[in-house]
């Protein structure tokens, strides 16, 4: 199914933080009750990494967070999805010099963004400017591979521009997008 | 702003001025109503897969020049 991302068509606020990095929503489900879902925005846990944010959303946990492995049926994932880019457009634009992050270690997370981002490309294209990151491990010269003291392959972080053409199949491991400029 | 589709189009696609419109409603919305809410509940944030491969200060500054880097080759 592709997903079509429309600003235009997205659920009403509940509640709005007045620093953007908490909304609530309603969505309607097929079974004919209402969800309320939590977008939630933190501050990347990583103090070395300065105006990078995540984002997340789903049934408010209780405790300020969200569960994100309860599996729904969203009357409408389109407008629930456009809600959820449509909030974080909302506290990109507020913060200014900032980037949002969706951390791909949750496969099927990865498959939705991915598809998303890459499915509405000229669409969120308008707004937004999107990498996704790969992780790559050093060799060295006679063919070993970077290991930690105890063994562990050395993994670095490494971004570029959102590659349309890969699919699925072949999905990266952080999505990182931020404003046009 | 200017996209170059896959097969070498090039397209050009600029905001929405009812997108922008909206956004400026949210804004007031946050201002000027009731239902904002200031967060008073703390967050348990558990380390993300960047976090895990990014060890050190050196690991963060190459990964922002390059993050910086990715993005500017989008203008």
């Amino acid at each position: 199914m592709i997903i079509n991302i429309n600003f235009k068509d997205t659920y009403p606020p509940i509640n709005l933080e007045d620093d953007f990095l908490t909304m609530t929503f309603e969505s309607p489900q097929k079974d004919g009750s209402n969800q309320l879902l939590l977008v939630k925005i933190d501050h990347h846990n990583d103090p070395l990494l300065p105006n990078v944010y995540n984002l997340g959303f789903g049934p408010p946990n209780g405790q300020g967070g969200f569960l994100d492995d309860v599996r729904l049926k969203h009357v409408n994932i389109h407008r629930v999805l456009s809600t959820v880019l449509f909030h974080s457009l909302n506290f990109l634009e507020l913060h200014t010099g900032t980037a949002m992050g969706i951390d791909g270690s949750d496969d099927l997370r990865a498959a939705l963004y991915h598809h998303v981002f890459r499915s509405n490309r000229a669409y969120l294209g308008q707004f937004f400017t999107a990498t996704g990151v790969d992780w790559y491990v050093r060799i060295f010269r006679d063919g070993r591979y970077e290991q930690d003291e105890y063994g562990y392959y050395i993994a670095k972080p490494r971004p570029e521009l959102f590659d349309y053409r890969r699919t699925r199949q072949d999905l990266y491991r952080y999505y990182i997008f931020r404003l046009n400029e | 702003m200017i996209l170059f589709s896959d097969d070498g189009l090039i397209i050009f696609v600029i905001m929405d001025s009812k997108i922008q419109k909206k956004l400026d409603e949210y804004r007031k919305l946050v201002n000027n109503h009731s239902n904002k809410t200031t967060s008073t509940i703390s967050t348990t944030r558990q380390p993300d897969s960047l976090s895990q491969v990014i060890r050190s200060k050196k690991d963060a500054d190459d990964f922002m020049a390059e993050l910086e880097s990715a993005f500017k080759r989008a203008k």
